[in-house]
């Protein structure tokens, strides 16, 4: 068992037929709360989105966001109750991102996790953001066991990690530069279609041709499986320095299609590659990206003409989101794996 | 009842619990109170630190009837976590809870330490100002005025009794801000404009009294010696230059008494707007 737990004393293992584990999340700009019940049952799920103050400033402003979550922690916390039809004292345990992500930020979600569970005598679980991402497919799919390779791909991260046969996680590959969402961002932001790039880019790509221009696939030949993606957003802006009629109503569609095109296409070559390389037959993918339409289709296809099987959750649960802390929360919980009521926050943390 | 405060405000953590009679309040009030430097984060240290008070005091969380914190200003991080803590012992507990100045516990907790002095000026006719200001770094200052009076008692008892009077203190000024090398000079011009005509008449008497207190007496020292040359009776609350909870507990029992136990949405008071730089 993790954690000597001064304050375990008082806490009351419920002995109860259904597990119902409260999640809080509040590692970046959303503040999330979810009730989900053994593990994959989600009773509610309840994100309230920053992106309208800081669309604004072109990216997250970390002062303001942690200012926005400590005004809406304890009534995010409420509507996931009252929508998951729970009380406060039939939860079983809260668990909470606490690393990595905004200092300011994760430090309101954590605050409140410790609070609930020192007042109410329940278990607190603190757990990676990361890893919760990849266990948002537990949700779906819960009888999953290992081996599998997981894709990370998010606005903050992009990173493979295999999964081994006794749980273990390694990571196999990251991103030198950007993070993929944050490519998708800033490209966004330098054509000026807004904040976050991501789902832009997506809807406007859709009616592009990405086959039009061609972008470079950066680090492809690389030998690792590392990424990067700083130097597609120089080419791109690079193209429309020279052309630049290419910026027009008629053109921008191929271009992000095409732009998007690079990405995804990276993205599934290094993460099949890491996948054979392991020898194993599962594939998983999550983050913000994996909302993608472009990326989900490829990945597919992929996975069809490979014969790997293939897990993405719900457009929803890719995004950040209290149902996946809850979910690795509850794996936690049943293990026994509790956490002190001393833990502290993180910005970085390995998986 | 039982009140619990948390001041995270400052580099000082202050948590306190208050017990006092529902008819008069702060009559046979009974409080256990910590106070705790900081040496990194409070994220560590606060659970612990809160259940020490309250096992100290014999009382468990689900006893407590009122939460309360100081909502600011202050530093923003420590402000933060006490909030979220506050905010949701409430929510769990399904008790109410309230979020209080940062000035109003300065100046409750000079009025504290000054009691009988202030009463007796009062009752010599004189008048008595309680002025703190709290240093929000970049050269500023953020500062406020109460000015102190005597009711005919009916609930209160304690320190803060005289005669059957009782002593309470009223903002009279919205806070405002200046650059701490001017603090004498602006102070006065806030002054002036909050009491007019009064200014001078309270000027005149210069056994008027002035109670300053707050962390920017404790930043600045430079500040005393401004002071000094308004010629007129101050004094500097060194018991009043950090919060302690057990005055935020103080403030919310007349916050309780006076508009009942509200449902309350705690807000962080900021003293001043953020606005980020754009990015281009
Ligand atoms: N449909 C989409 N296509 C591509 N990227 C997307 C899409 N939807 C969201 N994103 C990107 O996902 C990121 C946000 O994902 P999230 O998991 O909240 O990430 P993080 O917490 O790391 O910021 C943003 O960078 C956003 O642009």
């Amino acid at each position: 068992m993790q954690g000597n737990l001064p304050l375990l004393k008082k806490n009351n293992l419920k002995n109860q037929e259904k597990i119902l584990i409260l999640g809080i999340e509040t590692s970046c700009d959303d503040t999330c709360a979810s009730v989900v019940e053994d593990g994959k049952v989600i009773l509610s799920n309840v994100i309230a989105s920053q992106h309208e103050i800081h669309g604004k400033y072109g990216g997250v402003v970390p002062e303001l966001a942690s200012r926005r979550h400590v005004e809406a922690i304890d009534i995010i916390i409420n509507e996931a109750l009252l929508q998951a039809k729970i009380k406060m004292s039939q939860i079983s345990a809260v668990s909470v991102s606490n690393r990595p992500g905004l200092i300011g930020s994760l430090l309101v979600g954590v605050g409140a996790a410790k609070a609930i569970s020192y007042s109410k005598k329940i278990p607190f679980m603190a757990v990676n953001h990361l890893k919760a991402h990849l266990f948002s497919n537990f949700l779906e799919v819960p009888e999953m066991g290992p081996c599998f390779t997981g894709l990370i791909v998010s606005g903050g991260h992009t990173s493979l990690y295999s999964v081994g046969q006794n749980w273990e996680i390694k990571e196999v590959g990251h991103t030198v530069d950007d993070a993929a969402g944050e490519a998708f961002d800033k490209i966004a932001r330098f054509l000026g279609l807004g904040y976050p790039g991501g789902p832009v880019i997506d809807r406007l790509a859709s009616k592009g041709n990405p086959s039009r221009f061609e972008m470079p696939r950066p680090m492809i030949e690389s030998g690792d499986l590392n990424f990067s993606f700083s130097g597609l957003k120089t080419a791109l802006i690079y193209k429309t320095k020279k052309e630049p009629k290419i910026l027009d109503e008629n053109n921008i569609a191929d271009l992000v299609a095409s732009f998007q095109d690079a990405i995804v296409d990276v993205l599934v070559h290094k993460t099949f590659k890491a996948c054979r390389q392991s020898g194993f037959e599962k594939i998983l993918v999550s983050g913000g990206v994996a909302a993608n339409s472009r990326l989900r289709s490829m990945f597919a296809q992929k996975a069809d003409s490979e014969g790997i099987k293939l897990y993405i959750p719900p457009i929803k649960l890719c995004m950040d989101n209290a149902a996946m802390v809850a979910c690795l929360g509850y794996y936690d919980y049943i293990a026994g794996n509790f956490s002190d009521l001393s833990v502290e926050v993180y910005s970085r943390s390995d998986i | 009842m039982h009140i619990l405060g948390i001041d995270s405000s400052t580099e000082k953590l202050s948590i306190a619990l208050t017990s006092c009679s529902e008819v008069h309040y702060l009559k046979n009030m009974r409080t256990y109170a910590l106070q705790y430097s900081r040496h990194s984060g409070f994220m560590k240290s606060i659970i612990a630190l809160t259940d020490k008070v309250l096992e100290k005091a014999a009382i468990d969380i689900e006893e407590i009837d009122y939460f309360c914190v100081n909502r600011g200003p202050g530093d923003f991080t420590g402000t933060r976590i006490g909030i979220s803590l506050i905010k949701t012992f409430a929510l769990s507990q399904n008790k109410p809870s309230a979020g209080i100045d940062a000035l109003d516990i300065y100046a409750m907790q000079a009025a504290y330490y000054n009691a009988a002095k202030i009463m007796q000026l009062l009752s010599g006719g004189l008048r008595a100002c309680i002025v703190p200001a709290i240093d929000i770094k970049r050269d500023e200052l953020f500062f406020c005025i109460y000015e102190a009076s005597l009711y005919e008692g009916h609930k209160c008892a304690g320190k803060l009794v005289y005669k059957n009077r009782e002593l309470f203190i009223n903002k009279i000024g919205n806070d405002s801000i200046s650059g701490a090398g001017t603090f004498i000079d602006s102070f006065k011009e806030y002054f002036k404009d909050l009491l007019g005509e009064h200014l001078r008449e309270y000027f005149e008497k210069q056994n008027n009294a002035l109670f300053f207190c707050g962390t920017a007496f404790a930043s600045y020292g430079s500040i005393a010696a401004g002071l000094r040359e308004l010629k007129h009776k101050f004094f500097i609350v060194k018991k009043s230059l950090y919060p302690d909870a057990q005055y935020l507990n103080i403030c919310a029992i007349y916050r309780f008494y006076k508009n009942g136990a509200a449902i309350e949405r705690i807000m962080p008071y900021y003293a001043r707007e953020f606005t980020p730089f754009k990015k281009k």
